[in-house]
C-alpha cells in the first residue's frame, strides 16, 4: 500500500489517498499518517479509497483508529502495535461527533462497511469534490 | 476437480503470495470477482489471526489448500500453533457506535459473513485445521 497526502487550503483539508491493499500488512501505517496530519494542526482529514482494491479487518481497525483520531480521542502513539490496538481504552463524546468523509469506497469496501455495521459510522462519497464540498 | 497446496511462513508479508495464489486459482476455474474477493477476504483475516494471536509473531509455518469440486471451493489451513477454535468467537455487536465499539475483533464475522461453512478441529498431530467452504457460480457470474 503506498500513502500520497494532498493539502487543500480552502476549504483546510488534508487528503490521504489511499493506494493498493489495506490489510494486516499496512493498516499501521495509515493509522501513523493520520495521527501525524492531525498533530500539525487544524484541518479536516478526508481519505480518498479510490485506488484502494482490498480492506480486510485490520483495515478497518485503520477506519476506525483514524475516525477517532480525527475526534480527538485516540492516542496518536501506535509503538506498542497490534496490541495496543487491541486494548485501548476510548472516551466517550457527549455530543454527536463529526464522521470521518472516506471518498470512492468501491463496492467490495462498502460491502464490508456493510456487514460491520459500520457504513452508518463514515459520511461516504463517491468524489473529492463532494466531500471538499461538504467541509464548506 | 482441481486442488492446489500452498506453504508460508507465519509472516505478514506472506499475504501478498497468497492473495496472488487465490486469484490464480479462482481465475483458471473462471470465478466472479466478488466470489474471489471474498476468498481473499477471509483467507486473510484467518492467516492474521494465525500470525498475530496464533503464532504470536514468533517463527511458524502455515499450510493452505484450495480444493475445488462441482460449484463449491474448500479451503483448509494447517498451522502448528496452541490450539484455537475460532469458530468459538462470538458475534460482535454490530449495532454499536464508533466510539462505544473495541477496536477490532471483526475478522471472524467476516469470516462468517461471507462463507458457507466454517469449521474447526485439533488433527491428532497436534495441529490447528480450519475448514471453509464457498458456493460460487460455476458461469462465472459470483
Amino acid at each position: 500500500m503506498e500513502l500520497n497526502v494532498i493539502h487543500h487550503e480552502s476549504p483546510h483539508a488534508a487528503v490521504i489517498q489511499v493506494n493498493g491493499r489495506l490489510d494486516g500488512t499496512s493498516f499501521e501505517k495509515l493509522v501513523q499518517r493520520a495521527g501525524e496530519l492531525f498533530a500539525t494542526g487544524p484541518g479536516e482529514i478526508i481519505l480518498d479509497m479510490t485506488n484502494c482494491n482490498f480492506m480486510s479487518s485490520a483495515g478497518l481497525m485503520s477506519l476506525h483508529s483514524v475516525a477517532l483520531i480525527v475526534r480527538g480521542e485516540l492516542p496518536l502513539n501506535t509503538e506498542h502495535g497490534w496490541s495496543a490496538f487491541r486494548h485501548m481504552d476510548m472516551d466517550k463524546s457527549e455530543s454527536s461527533p463529526a464522521k470521518l468523509k472516506i471518498v470512492g469506497a468501491n463496492d467490495k469496501i462498502r460491502q464490508t462497511l456493510e456487514m460491520t455495521g459500520m457504513a452508518s459510522e463514515f459520511d461516504l462519497f463517491h468524489d473529492i469534490d463532494l466531500a471538499l464540498k461538504a467541509i464548506g | 476437480m482441481m486442488n492446489e497446496k500452498l506453504e508460508v511462513k507465519a509472516e505478514i508479508e506472506s499475504l501478498d503470495r497468497i492473495y496472488s495464489w487465490i486469484e490464480d486459482f479462482t481465475s483458471s476455474l473462471g470465478m466472479g470477482a466478488k466470489k474471489t474477493y471474498n476468498l481473499q477476504l477471509a483467507t486473510s483475516e484467518l492467516v492474521t489471526n494465525i500470525i498475530m494471536h496464533g503464532y504470536s509473531g514468533k517463527p511458524g509455518d502455515i499450510e493452505i489448500s484450495l480444493a475445488q469440486e462441482d460449484d463449491q471451493v474448500k479451503v483448509v489451513y494447517l498451522d502448528s500453533a496452541p490450539a484455537f477454535d475460532p469458530t468459538t468467537i462470538p458475534t460482535p455487536d454490530l449495532t454499536l457506535a464508533l466510539e462505544d465499539r473495541p477496536i477490532g475483533g471483526m475478522g471472524i464475522h467476516l469470516v462468517r459473513e461471507t462463507m458457507d461453512t466454517f469449521q474447526y478441529e485439533r488433527t491428532p498431530d497436534g495441529k490447528n485445521k480450519v475448514t471453509l467452504i464457498m458456493s460460487y457460480d460455476i458461469e462465472g457470474k459470483g
